[in-house]
């Protein structure tokens, strides 16, 4: 009992501890690719200086992010006269908490087995085996959709409740919007879920971890339509460019947010980046085989040719970490190229890309997906 | 008193107050949320039958009752919305036209 | 804290319990209709936290999906999109109020007699369990196939009702 909870409460820890760290590292990885992609140096000027030298740290500018969050500390938290002081002080938190909480039903490693891992731990922990995901649920893709549902009510009492008429029409497209792509999401992923026979994320990975042909058999190459449907709906979830209306800095001045400051406001932005890093996670899991590489399994590698490269567990278990991290963060980039590349939906537009384009093609994906399956297994 | 005695009492009183609420409150989405709380103590009830009894009925008519209480608010709320364009209010009494 | 783990079900039924019976009395008290929004959503999570415990995972993610990310969503937009300086407002209560309340009091203790009369109940014929999803699915798809496809049914006609709701309203003031 108390071994299950050291390693539940290991897995908490570890999750949060990745994701504000994503969080921090994607506000230096935003601003460093997107100048590298336009042929700039970016943001160089913070530096932490060295004491008692004159030697400065500049670190291609990875204080930023560290300059940024003090900022959000320390700024001076103005308050408006809103609408509703407590919606006004609850929006912030109902957009940021459910973004942390899908992590709970990801999958970030295979199973960890304490035991294996030292002769010390293995007196304490016995033969226990952990599946290293926080909530192992039979309804995992259940819960993420159920969670992305809850931060639109807190996008749109933040619009709301400041008594300011930009963030009211920043809020009512934040919910429209939201609210459309959350259909769309869903119904890309039906496909996948017919494929697999399964909304448990645990068992999806695990499904993912052989080959065919020359191919790791991954969900990507299984549906190629529905992942990319999946990632421009998830872009649009989140409101990043090129979907980004509801706080078009250009035409609204920040949109819902307008009237928020320092914590709170970094709370807003903290959210937004984390969710970058929650949909890299999702698409991976879902797509990308999850913590899987090509011929691995719980004992090492076995290789085509008939050789066997025999790991131990724990080398197997950071492996598994590590390779997701690694999928995680490419996805990151991914999406940090679109922002940087596309311009701006006009509002109507996204609307009509939801339910007149995604829509029709997710239910398009979804049919023929439905006719190659029955024709396979008849 | 045992864990299903106590969720049914709860399930219970979530349906009073729901009904309190419709027949108490004059603002019309006050009454149209105090049905949603009233549809989730039987939701509650339903669940709790169904986690004693061991039948998977009990869910299959939760879920069914989730999609009848999407489908009613879907009309309900556009109702209430041309209702309160009319008359520029969303006070009950103002809607007492076959009253006397 | 052993003790606080063995009864960790019982004490979180408690508190959601609370919590969701909280939620509900500010549902009918509170005047602002937003905070009583927030007081419903707040409930509805609750309950869904008390369906998980009861070991019926996905019925709590479809509470939380449909309750409160579209129920509740669209209730929100509507408050959000009326007049909020209505007269409405100032008079919470209707004349009802003493008979209404004294009404629900009444079903409430009778009911709530009928179902808890302070004597222990007899045995559940099965132990009471959870079911998983693909139990649920089978179920559903097997004996209720019916059930399923009258309820797609429904959805069309709210479709269309709605449809039909957004063309009266721009034939108003069209």
């Amino acid at each position: 009992m108390i071994q299950d909870l050291v390693v539940y409460a290991l897995y908490i820890a570890y999750a949060i501890a990745v994701l504000m760290t994503f969080g921090l590292v994607l506000t230096w990885v935003e601003r460093k690719q997107a100048a590298v992609m336009s042929d700039r140096i970016g943001a160089n000027r913070a530096y932490l200086r060295i004491p008692f030298t004159q030697v400065k740290l500049v670190w291609w500018g990875l204080f930023h992010g560290m300059a940024d969050g003090i900022k959000m500390l320390l700024k001076e938290d103005f308050r408006p006269k809103p609408y509703d002081w407590y919606a006004y002080m609850v929006a912030p938190w109902v957009v940021f908490t459910p973004v942390l909480l899908v992590f709970a039903v990801i999958p970030f490693g295979g199973t960890l087995v304490p035991g294996q891992l030292s002769p010390a731990l293995a007196g304490w922990f016995g033969e226990r085996s952990y599946p290293m995901q926080i909530a192992r649920l039979d309804a995992g893709l259940l819960m993420v959709f159920a969670f992305g549902g809850v931060s639109v009510i807190g996008a749109m009492l933040a619009g709301w409740s400041s008594s300011n008429k930009f963030s009211l029409l920043g809020a009512l497209r934040a919910g429209s919007q939201m609210i459309s792509y959350e259909l769309v999401l869903a119904l890309t992923l039906l496909g996948l879920i017919l494929i697999y026979g399964t909304v448990d994320l645990t068992d999806i990975v695990r499904q993912q971890s052989g080959t065919i042909g020359a191919l790791p058999a991954w969900g990507i190459v299984y549906q190629p339509f529905a992942a990319t449907l999946f990632l421009a709906a998830a872009i649009a979830e989140n409101k990043r460019i090129p979907f980004d209306l509801p706080e078009a800095e250009s035409e609204l001045i920040s949109g819902y947010f307008t009237e928020y400051s320092a914590m709170k406001m970094g709370l807003f932005m903290f959210a937004e980046f984390i969710e970058i890093a929650i949909i890299a996670a999702l698409f991976t899991t879902l797509f990308l085989g999850g913590y899987n590489l090509p011929y691995m399994h719980d004992g090492g590698f076995t290789l085509p040719g008939g050789r066997e490269i025999a790991m131990s567990h724990g080398a197997v278990v950071v492996t598994q970490v590590v390779v997701f991290l690694a999928k995680v963060f490419l996805l990151c980039s991914f999406q940090i190229l679109i922002r940087w590349s596309l311009p701006r939906f006009r509002y109507d537009q996204v609307l009509k890309f939801a339910w007149k384009f995604m829509f029709p093609l997710a239910l398009a994906n979804l049919i023929v997906t439905v006719i190659v399956v029955w024709a396979l297994r008849a | 008193m045992d864990k299903t005695q106590a969720l049914l009492v709860l399930a219970l009183a979530l349906f009073s107050l729901g009904l309190a609420g419709v027949v108490v409150r004059r603002n019309l989405l006050v009454m149209l949320m105090s049905m949603e709380l009233m549809l989730n103590g039987v939701n509650l009830s339903l669940v709790t039958f169904a986690n004693q009894m061991g039948a998977a009925e009990g869910a299959v008519l939760v879920f069914l009752i989730f999609v009848v209480a999407a489908a009613e608010i879907a009309i309900a709320i556009p109702i209430v919305l041309l209702l309160a364009r009319r008359r520029h209010t969303l006070d009950a009494d103002a809607y007492a036209d076959l009253k006397g | 804290m052993t003790w606080l783990l063995a009864n960790l079900e019982t004490i979180l039924l408690a508190v959601f319990g609370v919590s969701a019976l909280a939620g509900g009395v500010l549902v009918v008290v509170l005047r602002q209709p937003m905070r009583a929004a927030m007081a419903l959503i707040s409930t509805m999570i609750f309950l869904g936290g008390i369906y998980g415990l009861l070991g019926v995972h996905f019925i709590a993610a479809f509470q939380v999906l449909i309750y409160v990310g579209a129920v509740m969503v669209f209730m929100v937009y509507v408050i959000m999109l009326l007049d909020p300086r209505d007269p409405a407002f100032r008079r919470r209560f209707s004349p009802l109020l003493f008979p209404g309340a004294a009404v629900a009091l009444g079903l409430a203790a009778t009911l709530i007699r009928g179902v808890a009369p302070g004597t222990a109940p007899a045995a559940a014929p099965a132990p009471a369990r959870g079911f998983s999803l693909a139990e649920f699915a089978t179920a559903f798809l097997n004996q209720y196939w019916l059930h399923f496809e009258l309820t797609s049914v429904l959805l069309l006609a709210a479709v269309i009702a709605a449809i039909a709701v957004i063309r009266v309203a721009r034939g108003d003031h069209g």
